[in-house]
């Protein structure tokens, strides 16, 4: 097993030595938490994705300089505050949060749950669609499986741990979660392709 | 296809070394299947975590890079080593080398007595060898040098004999 975030530092590496794939998959994996960060501060929907979008470029021509000191997501997290803080002067209204709180979200942002913003009614339904489609393939997940992911996704625990907590070899672990993820995003497959011209 | 996509799976839960793995990066470029089933995967996991928020700028950033000029170098994370460590490593050689020289040349010999004994040693190369080595390198000298190295070996080589 690798070390905690190592396969966002691997990627990263190879983002600096010209790989722009790679960061493509951090995009891909980050841009929902940024969004939700970000909709603390910035209350209106298009204005979130347009500060996200800048924040991203602004961290590609920044990672030079990223020496890994930190994980990836708080280093992306604060160019994404100073983004929005920066957004919001050039549109003459006040950043909302402090700096101590904007750092103890970057860094604990992953264990935020609360944080909402103002969707539109397309973005909102869009929402409910999608958690509404992901509860139900949950529920309809064969018990092995629904336990296997929740452990992962939910609790955060490794493969290890809910080996040990399954009694079963981190290989069955491995492909539980997989076949979880598969029967899931099956389900999800119709709704995303419906909904093509408005991606995630 | 499948174990591919469980490897993927795997390696988005830090349990797989993409370093290791390289062919999955790969794939992630070159197959839509592999890039949609990452992007499927995160957007899962985030809606299981009610963190689904509806955004998704991948096409644009990727399309704004795209235009941007490369500016991205390699950056190795190089392990520095500190002036004492430096200190103790150049030591730790000195002595393996004088040591592994006393051993092969004689072993009863101080490393002093080893620097003595290569210091007098005398150049064992006669006049004759060396004419034989000019003669034997004289097709790749430039004209004229041979007699000139010559002449210039001869007065370096007569120097001891004076002392």
């Amino acid at each position: 097993m690798t070390g905690e975030r190592e396969i966002d530092q691997q990627l990263v590496e190879r983002v600096q030595r010209g790989d722009q794939r790679a960061f493509t998959l951090l995009v891909e994996k980050y841009q929902r938490k940024l969004g939700r960060l970000l909709g603390r501060m910035i209350r209106d929907q298009a204005e979130v994705e347009d500060v996200v979008q800048e924040a991203f470029i602004k961290a590609y021509r920044a990672l030079p300089n990223f020496r890994g000191d930190s994980a990836f997501y708080t280093w992306l997290y604060r160019i994404g505050i100073n983004t929005a803080k920066n957004h919001l002067v050039a549109m003459g209204r006040r950043p909302r949060l402090s700096n101590e709180v904007e750092i103890e979200d970057a860094e604990n942002f992953e264990d935020a749950n609360e944080l909402r913003t103002q969707d539109t009614p397309e973005t909102e339904l869009m929402g409910k669609q999608i958690a509404q489609t992901v509860n139900n393939a949950m529920e309809a997940l064969p018990k092995e499986l629904k336990t296997a992911i929740t452990l992962r996704e939910i609790e955060g625990l490794s493969y290890e741990e809910i080996a040990d907590l399954m009694n079963c070899p981190i290989g069955t672990v491995r492909s539980r979660i997989f076949r979880a993820r598969e029967a899931i995003a099956e389900k999800l497959r119709p709704l995303l392709d419906t909904k093509a011209d408005q991606r995630w | 296809m499948d174990e591919m996509k469980q490897q993927l799976s795997a390696m988005m839960d830090d349990e797989l070394d993409l370093d290791a793995n390289p062919h999955l990066l790969l794939a992630a470029k070159h197959s839509d299947d592999i890039a949609k089933s990452w992007a499927e995967y995160h957007l899962i996991g985030d809606a299981l975590r009610h963190e689904a928020m509806q955004v998704d700028v991948t096409e644009r950033v990727m399309q704004q890079l795209a235009n941007e000029p490369t500016v991205l170098a390699p950056h190795p994370r190089i392990k520095t080593l500190s002036l004492p460590r430096y200190a103790a490593a150049a030591s730790v050689a000195a002595v393996t080398l004088v040591g592994w020289m006393a051993w092969h040349g004689n072993t009863t010999s101080t490393p002093a007595s080893v620097a003595q004994s290569i210091a007098k040693e005398p150049v064992a190369m006669t006049s004759e060898a060396f004419d034989n080595y000019l003669l034997a390198h004289a097709e790749y000298a430039p004209s004229n040098s041979l007699q000139r190295n010559r002449d210039v070996q001869l007065v370096a080589y007569s120097e001891p004999q004076r002392q």
